[in-house]
């Protein structure tokens, strides 16, 4: 298990990394209220 | 301790969300890796990235409007771009050979073990070439088709010297014999040693052509090698040829050029 979960390490960690990045920039176009700032389309209809 | 659990209680999902996204994302890298179109996607997923970051974090209302314009194109593009690729992925995960497990493959890397010192036992010279992520599908071409399942007895009947099919290589993909009797390319490379025949040398020679595995019976000598990335070790024993076969099929540490590094 130990192995399994070690060997590749630095492409899964980017991969945790990639996917973090991702989630934040789609979770702040989908919720505009998530730390205050408007989204693309808020920005849009402003 | 209160604070601790209305956290979690409402940001699981995201976590939840993350970690699905870095599965998908690590699947989808150990798929395309060595792909023709692995580089164009880094370099589109870097630039696509980067400039989202850069649009949120600095407010550049132009490249964000840019982005979003852009963006349903670019999915089409992709999918355009990487139609071969993701027909084989859709159809590797209905074959279910994308779930196979470590347990799977190292009982599967036992058997060649095993046919392979068979081979060398009874001295059939023998060149069995293990397709990893690049395909070598233009290789079978030029044998004779079989898509049979992966047995020591027929790879004895197949490097039987008697038999038609004995000359040229066997192409192993997903653990089923593709194709027998085929050519493949020979490597150009004059340093090598002298007492290496045809059959080494197209061992080397599809290794250099694409990130297979190339194992190699002598016919002379039953001595058994091993080639990948156009490095070739030799005369590996029973034990060793186990151990680096393991190395490069369930480590994956086949990106190292050096088999001195591979050992460690």
């Amino acid at each position: 298990m130990k192995q399994i979960l070690l060997h590749n390490w630095k492409i899964k960690l980017t991969c945790l990394v990639l996917a973090s990045v991702v989630w934040y920039v789609i979770q702040h176009n989908v919720n505009p209220g998530g730390d205050g700032r408007a989204s693309f389309s808020e920005r849009a209809k402003q | 301790m209160e604070a601790v659990v209305e956290f979690v209680s409402t940001h699981w999902t995201g976590a939840v969300e993350i970690l699905l996204l870095s599965v998908l994302l690590y699947y989808s890298y150990l798929y395309f890796r060595g792909t023709p179109g692995a580089k164009i996607l880094v370099g589109l997923a870097l630039v696509f990235i980067s400039l989202t970051l850069a649009s949120q974090l600095l407010d550049l209302h132009v490249i964000g409007w840019l982005l979003r314009s852009f963006s349903v194109f670019l999915a089409i593009a992709l999918v355009v771009i990487f139609q071969p690729e993701l027909r084989r992925a859709l159809t590797e995960l209905g074959s279910q050979h994308f779930f196979r497990s470590a347990l799977q493959k190292k009982e599967s890397i036992d058997l060649l073990v095993d046919t392979v010192f068979d081979l060398a036992r009874r001295q059939f010279g023998a060149l069995i070439a293990l397709e990893r992520d690049i395909s070598i599908r233009q290789f079978a071409s030029t044998g004779v088709d079989l898509d049979a399942v992966f047995t020591r007895e027929l790879v004895l009947t197949i490097f039987h010297p008697k038999t038609v099919l004995h000359d040229g290589g066997v192409i192993v993909q997903n653990d089923r014999l593709a194709a027998a009797a085929c050519i493949f390319p020979l490597t150009p490379r004059e340093d090598l040693d002298r007492s290496l025949g045809l059959r080494h040398r197209a061992g080397i020679g599809i290794t250099e052509e694409s990130d297979a595995i190339a194992i190699l019976v002598s016919e002379e000598t039953g001595h058994v090698s091993l080639c990948h990335r156009g490095i070739i070790e030799r005369n590996l024993n029973v034990d060793r040829f186990r151990r680096r076969l393991n190395q490069l099929l369930l480590l994956e540490k086949y990106e190292t050029d050096s088999p001195a590094q591979l050992e460690n």
